[in-house]
This record gives C-alpha cells, structure tokens and sequence, in this order.
C-alpha cells in the first residue's frame, strides 16, 4: 500500500530571504561565507606579496607543493575509476540480475527539456530503445515546458507517436508556466513532472512506489545498452536501496568529434572529477542526470522548486531528511551527453563560460547544507563536520586555487620590492614552482591516455590527423581550469555573496 | 567485479601523502630560502650570484670554477648554495674581451650581475658623405643619414646646455665649448656628470633599488660636485653605508675627458674619449672596474643616439657595431 503523502518534512529553502529573523541572518550569513573566503583568499595574497613578500612566496611554494600531491593523489583515484568503468561497461549486466529477482522493478524515465531540436529527443529515446533490458518497464516522461510553446508540443507528440509501442508507458507532461513559488528550470518541471506520473501511472497502474527507479536525465543523455540493468543491480543489492541515489559517470561523447579543444577538455576535466568523486562515495553528491529511488524521492517531497542546483540539492534535501542516512551509489558506469558547441567558436565560449557558471552556481547548497546541519541535531556531530568541510574546501578549491597558483605565483616578485627582489628566495621562487608545476603537468599525459579510451569511433568526416588535436589539447589545461573553473566559479560565489541569485540557464544543445 | 578502494587503503593512502606533504614542504621551503646542509651537518644559509649574460655562448665562471654556459634561450644564470664569503665572477666568452668581478655573497641574498661584454673586434663603419646605390643614373647625391650624423656633432659642439636627458635627447654628450665645466646627463635613475677631469654618478631613484656599488657613496647634494678632486668628500661629509643616493666617483682621468655619455641601452656604463681612444667602462667601481677600448683614430669625438655609437674621426663620419 502506497503512501497519500511524504512522509519526511522536507528542507526546500533555495534563499536566505524566504526565511526570517535569526534564521534569515544565519542562512544569509551561510550564503556570504563561500565567497567572503574565496575573496580573503585571494586578497590575502595580494596583501600578503606586498607587506610580507616572504610570507607568501613561502605560502606560495607550500601550496604549489600541496597541489601537486593533490594532483598525484587524485589521480589515482582516477586510474582505479578507469579501470572499473572499462570493466563495468565490458559486464553482461544482465547476465548479473540472472540470478537475482527483478522483474518487478519499473524504471521511471524523466525527460525533461525545453526548445532542444527533436534530433536531440530521438537520440535520446533511441538510445533507450536500444537498452539491454524489458523495455515494457520502462515507463518514459517526456516533460515539456508550456512556455516553449507548441513547435515543443509537437515534437513531443512526433515521438510520442514513434516510440509509445516499444515502452511500457510513454506520458508527455507539461509543466504549465507561472506557478507561484516556483523559479524557471528543470527542479520545478521535473517535480511537477514525477508528481503527475506518480498519479497517472503508478497510482493507476498500481505499481510499489518501492519497485521503481527514477532516472532524471538531461534531453542530450544517450545511455549505453546496459545502464539500466546495472542501474537495477546496484539497487537490488543495495544494503539500503531507498536510502541511496545511483551516480553514473557523464562522459560528453556524443559530439565530441565536433567541439572544439577547450570545449572537450572542460568536459573531459567534468568527467575525470566526476570519476575521482566516484571512488570517494563519503564525497560524493549527485550530478546531472542520475537515477534514485521513487519511494525516496516521494518521502523527501521531490526536487526543489525554487533553486538552480537541483541535481545535487536532491542528495541533500534527502541527506537531511534522513537524518545524514542518506548515500551516493557510485555506478562507475557511463552516460553520454552533449559537450558545449555553438555554431560559433565564441559562442561556444560563451556557453562553456555560462555552463561552468551554472554549475558553480552549486555553491547554493553550501548555505542550505550549513544551515540544515545545524538545524538538524540527529545527525553526528563528526559527520557534520566532514560534509561542511567537504562542501567548503570543495568550492574554495574551485575558485582559487588555479588563480593562486597560475596568476598569483609571481605576485611577491612584482610587490615585494627590491629587499625582497636580492634575496635567494625570490630567486628560487619561480623555479621550484616551475619545476613543481612541470610534475603536476606530467600527469596530463595520463589524462590523455584516458580520454582517447573513451572516444566514440572516428565519424568517417573526421580524418585519422584529428587524433593529434585530441591528445595535445590537454596543454589547454591551465586556461580551462582558470578561465572556465575558477573563474566562473568565483563568479557564482561572488553573485551569491551579494545576494545577486542566479536563474536557470538552460546550455544551448548543438549537434552537427 | 573490481570494487571501489575500501576505506581503510584509502585513509592509509591519504596518511602517506599527508606524511609526504609534512616533511617535504619545511626542506622545500628551506631549500627555496637558501639554506643548506654543511660538513657538520647542520643548516646554514646560503647566498647565490646571479649572472644575466646579454649574449649566449658565454662560460660563467665563480671562483675559478665553470658554472654554467649561458645558450640562445638560457641568458639567466643563476649559482646557488654559494657560502657567505668573497667571489670571483668571471663571464668570458671568444667573441668579447673577459668580463670579471670580486663579489661578496651575504647569507640568504643574491648577488646580481649583469656583465658588460664589449666585441673583441669592433667595426666601425664609414658613414659616406654621398650614396649612390639608390640612384637610378648612379650621379652621386647627398647621403641623408651623413647629414643626420654630422648634425649631431654640429649642434652640441655650439650647445651652451648643461643638463641633458639621455632618454629624452637623441644628443646626450658634452658641448665642446661648455660654457660650465661640467655638464649632467640621466638616463632612467641614473645621473652621470664630470667635474674637472672626473666623472661622477648619483642614483636619483629610491634608496633601496639602488645597485650595492651606489651605497656606502660620499654623500652630497647630488646636484654638483661634492667630491674633491681627490675623490674624497669636501667639507666634512661623512661616508653612511646605508644610504645609496650620494655622489660617487666614477672615472678620474690623467688626460682630459672631452666627451662621455652612457653606454647604449645601459645606465651601469659609460663610454668617453681620452686623447685618441673611446673606452667604455662600467659604473661599478668594486674589483674589477671593467674597462675597455672601443675605438681608436685622431681625437675622435663620439655621440650616442638611438642606441648607436657614431664617431667623428676628423672629416670621417663612422658608426660603430657593437656586436660582433
């Protein structure tokens, strides 16, 4: 028996003004915190380079040094992460559930989007047509947007009218424009979305809330034959499959061969640190298009409305909820997806710019998770701790270590003056960090390694030469985690710090 | 099915590279000051020399000893590890007469050196007074640049200015018929002067960018001469290490200086006529003041502009190459 009503209050805060009194204060503090230490930081450099030169070529070669044991540390969690994705994709996942009983599991799949080409729509459906698994559990959501107009209506009804037979159940919802308290994005369209599903095809066709997955995935979202039945396995052998969201890993494959080198190696840089992540499960939250229990997320009262992050505030709104019993299943298994490409170089950096911003943007969940953690008391206090400082150095890391080490390294040369200018530590400066840097870039050769495992074959419009681009692009590397990582970054933090609340900005899907 | 790293290797991991970061970053960060392990096994600071070579191919040797061979694209030269003490540099390359100086490394300083090579071989190109070769009917005509040239030795040998500015002027020597007996020039923070038969130099820009060889200078108003021509200070003024902005003597000669300027694109050199020669020599005073002919004619006179040494050797008009 199917419950009426979430059962957990849920925490659906997306800003300090929807609160007030102290805890108004508290979240707007929480809001201004991200940014306030970004900000020191990088100020703290510039000051420290002009009054203390000393001090801060001594921070700064300490810090070049912690970043190259990042580097090196991480990147071991990314050969481990690559071995287990090539393993998992190689697996006959069905020959897995074989021996396990799942026919009653039903996979919700919502697809929400807005105006993107009905190519976009067909690849994706088509690739769900093309699943390893019994497709007639596949209960698909094409979830349109009222205010894409009906140019959107109808393409969903063109693949409705393709695809319905080979699916379970085929619904287009449509997310109706204007509903108080909503913001536009996908949070509010997919919330809508499950809640309509729920009634018209769970409900009606009685199905165990507890028997379905939910998969959000983003229109461009091409999954691979056996995603769902290694979807279904993990949540099968789950110790707590109603207490965890399944993470796979979002390669950008599908036009790969067309995008630029700074817009692959941003999304390539998306995909190595999605897979890091994958092998540090205490770490990790969702991302993107991911799949979750249905019981959860109707407990939890679905996605967030009145936020940007959705994708990620999900794990937390059910983190919360259950009082920190709440996990991510790393899948290490693939999804592909569109990486940025605008029928212009610009525009393409434009949107890569605005992407990497969006996704920065996430930093709104560090104010709702301070302030749920401290609202919460069932959670321990030693995890509290750890998911703060996580969350915190996470985003920190993100704005300004690339500008610390790539911008600021020559900061005490130029500001220390000439005292510091005849000392042997100015001299060694530039060349310990140099030296430094030059290991911490040796490990873009791996980088290169990998990527070119997971490219999709060469289309025959591409030539055999174009291999050469795909492997020395990764010399970008210091431009892309500056001008489109940290950058941006710096940019959300910032915005939010002064209350400046960013909307939905939905990525432009372009293929050739 | 190969597993996620457990926890526990994972922690173990994350130890061993804390442990790694905890010892490195103290030897990385007394490695970078200077410091290092000496024959009783304890830390002391080191100096270092710095030596910017502007050619390449030229062997730098400290202390009788090569340390490093400047290339095309590695001019800087850095020799590290170096004990408090007195140095011999020396830069010395086949093209250039030696270049040396006697140095003294502090602990945790750097000494910088920037060596003046001048051509062991210098030519020195004839300025025609007529040119040809652009002419068509090949009548010869007057040679424009000539013309500039002997401009430049026109106007300042009428000139009555005394101050010059050598980065503003393209004629930046002393007028023949001065009506002063000394006459000032500056190029960026440097100012060069002669009094009598001696140059002089001042540093006008902050005390602590001073080079070393201004500090510790017989201090005087700066403006005029201060320093007897002796090369002690007049009246009493007292010598203060620390302070790099007082006159210091630069170059005294027997025979009468009657043109100096800098040397081009350096404020650390100079270059002057005595009797039939032009020398170039460095401002820097300490062992070994390098000195050096760059030309040799019958009271030749000279003029830089543009960076360029152009000598007056009776009616001769000549341009002098510096590389070699």
């Amino acid at each position: 028996m199917n419950p009426t009503a979430p059962i957990r209050k849920p925490l659906h805060i997306g800003r300090a003004s929807e609160l007030s009194g102290g805890d108004r204060a508290l979240y707007r503090a929480f809001e201004i915190l991200p940014g306030a230490l970004s900000w020191g930081s990088l100020i703290g450099c510039v000051v420290l380079s002009y009054y203390a030169p000393v001090y801060a070529a001594i921070f700064i070669i300490i810090f070049d040094f912690y970043w190259l044991l990042k580097t090196v540390y991480l990147s071991t969690y990314l050969r481990q992460n690559w071995r287990r994705l090539k393993h998992n994709r190689a697996l006959d996942w069905l020959a897995m559930l074989a021996n396990t009983k799942y026919e009653h599991v039903y996979h919700l799949i919502l697809l929400p989007y807005y105006k993107e080409d009905a190519k976009v729509i067909e690849n994706c459906l088509q690739s769900l047509a093309e699943s390893r698994y019994d497709k007639k559990k596949f209960l698909v959501v094409l979830a349109a947007e009222e205010r894409a107009g009906e140019e959107s209506g109808r393409k969903a009804l063109d693949a409705k009218k393709r695809y319905q037979s080979v699916f379970g159940d085929f619904l287009i919802i449509v997310h109706p424009q204007n509903i108080a308290g909503e913001i536009i994005g996908k949070g509010s369209n997919i919330a809508y979305s499950v809640e309509e599903s729920r009634k018209l095809i769970l409900d009606a066709r009685k199905i165990p809330y507890e028997d379905v997955i939910v998969s959000a995935f983003d229109i461009d979202t091409v999954v691979y034959p056996n995603y769902f039945a290694c979807v279904t396995w993990h949540f099968l052998t789950a110790e707590k499959p109603h207490r965890t969201s399944f993470q796979p890993v979002p390669l950008y494959n599908n036009n790969i061969w067309d995008a630029p080198a700074l817009s692959r190696v941003v999304a390539t840089s998306g995909t190595f640190w999605q897979m890091i992540q994958q092998e540090r499960p205490e770490k990790i939250a969702t991302f993107s298009s991911h799949s979750v229990s249905f019981k959860a997320l109707y407990e939890i009262g679905y996605w967030q409305k009145n936020m940007v992050s959705e994708d990620s505030r999900i794990f937390w709104n059910a983190f919360l909820a259950y009082d920190g019993d709440y996990t991510v299943t790393p899948l290490s298994f693939p999804l592909s997806m569109d990486a940025n490409l605008a029928p212009t170089f610009r525009q393409t950096l434009v949107n890569i710019y605005k992407q990497q911003r969006r996704w920065g943007w996430g930093v709104e969940n560090v104010p709702y998770i301070l302030f749920g953690l401290i609202k919460n008391k069932r959670i321990p206090f030693r995890k509290k701790v750890r998911v703060a400082l996580t969350q915190l150095e996470g985003f920190w890391s993100l704005a300004t270590n690339p500008i610390i080490i790539f911008a600021l390294s020559w900061l005490p040369l130029i500001m220390g003056g000439p005292a510091f200018n005849t000392t042997v530590l100015s001299y060694n400066l530039p060349v310990v960090t140099r030296n430094l840097m030059i290991l911490a870039m040796c490990g873009l050769v791996f980088s290169a390694i990998i990527s070119t495992s997971f490219l999709p074959k060469r289309p025959p419009s591409h030539s055999p030469w174009r291999f050469i681009p795909l492997i020395l692009q990764w010399v970008l590397i210091p431009i892309t985690i500056t001008f489109f990582g940290s950058i941006p970054g710096l940019d959300a933090q910032t915005r939010l710090m002064f209350g400046r609340y960013m909307g939905f900005w939905i990525t432009p899907k372009h293929q050739v | 099915m190969p597993k996620p790293i457990p926890y526990k290797f994972r922690l173990i991991y994350f130890l061993i590279f804390a442990l790694f970061f905890v010892i490195g970053f103290p030897i990385l960060v007394f490695y970078s000051a200077g410091y290092s392990v000496d024959e009783t096994l304890g830390l002391s600071i080191r100096g270092g020399i710095y030596v910017s070579t502007p050619e390449p191919n030229t062997s730098v040797f400290v202390g009788n000893e090569l340390k490093s061979v400047s290339g095309f694209f590695k001019r800087e030269i850095l020799v590290g590890k170096l004990k408090p003490g007195q140095y011999l540099v020396l830069a010395a390359n086949d093209d250039f007469w030696p270049w040396a100086k006697l140095v003294e490394v502090e602990r945790g300083e750097v000494e910088s050196l920037f060596p003046l090579l001048v051509p062991k071989v210098i030519q020195a190109e004839e300025i025609k007074k007529t040119d040809s070769s652009s002419r068509i009917d090949s009548s010869p005509h007057e040679n424009s640049m000539y013309k500039e040239v002997l401009a430049l030795f026109l106007e300042m040998a009428t000139s009555t200015a005394t101050t010059k500015n050598s980065a503003k002027s393209p004629i930046t020597t002393a007028p023949k018929n001065a009506t002063t007996t000394f006459e000032t020039i500056t190029r960026k923070n440097v100012k060069i002067w002669l009094d009598g038969d001696t140059i002089y130099g001042q540093w006008l820009g902050d005390n602590d960018e001073a080079p070393k060889y201004y500090c510790g200078s017989i201090v005087g108003s700066g403006a005029g001469p201060n320093i007897g021509s002796d090369g002690n200070s007049r009246g009493g003024f007292g010598r203060n290490l620390n302070d790099c902005t007082g006159s210091v003597l630069v170059f005294r000669s027997t025979a009468p200086i009657r043109t100096f300027d800098f040397y081009p694109s350096r404020d650390d050199a100079i270059i002057l006529t005595l009797d039939d020669e032009v020398y170039a020599v460095e401002i820097d005073r300490r062992t070994y003041q390098n000195f050096y002919p760059l030309y040799r004619g019958q009271m030749p006179d000279f003029r830089v502009s543009r960076n360029q040494v152009y000598i007056k050797d009776g009616d001769k008009l000549l341009t002098l190459n510096l590389e070699p």
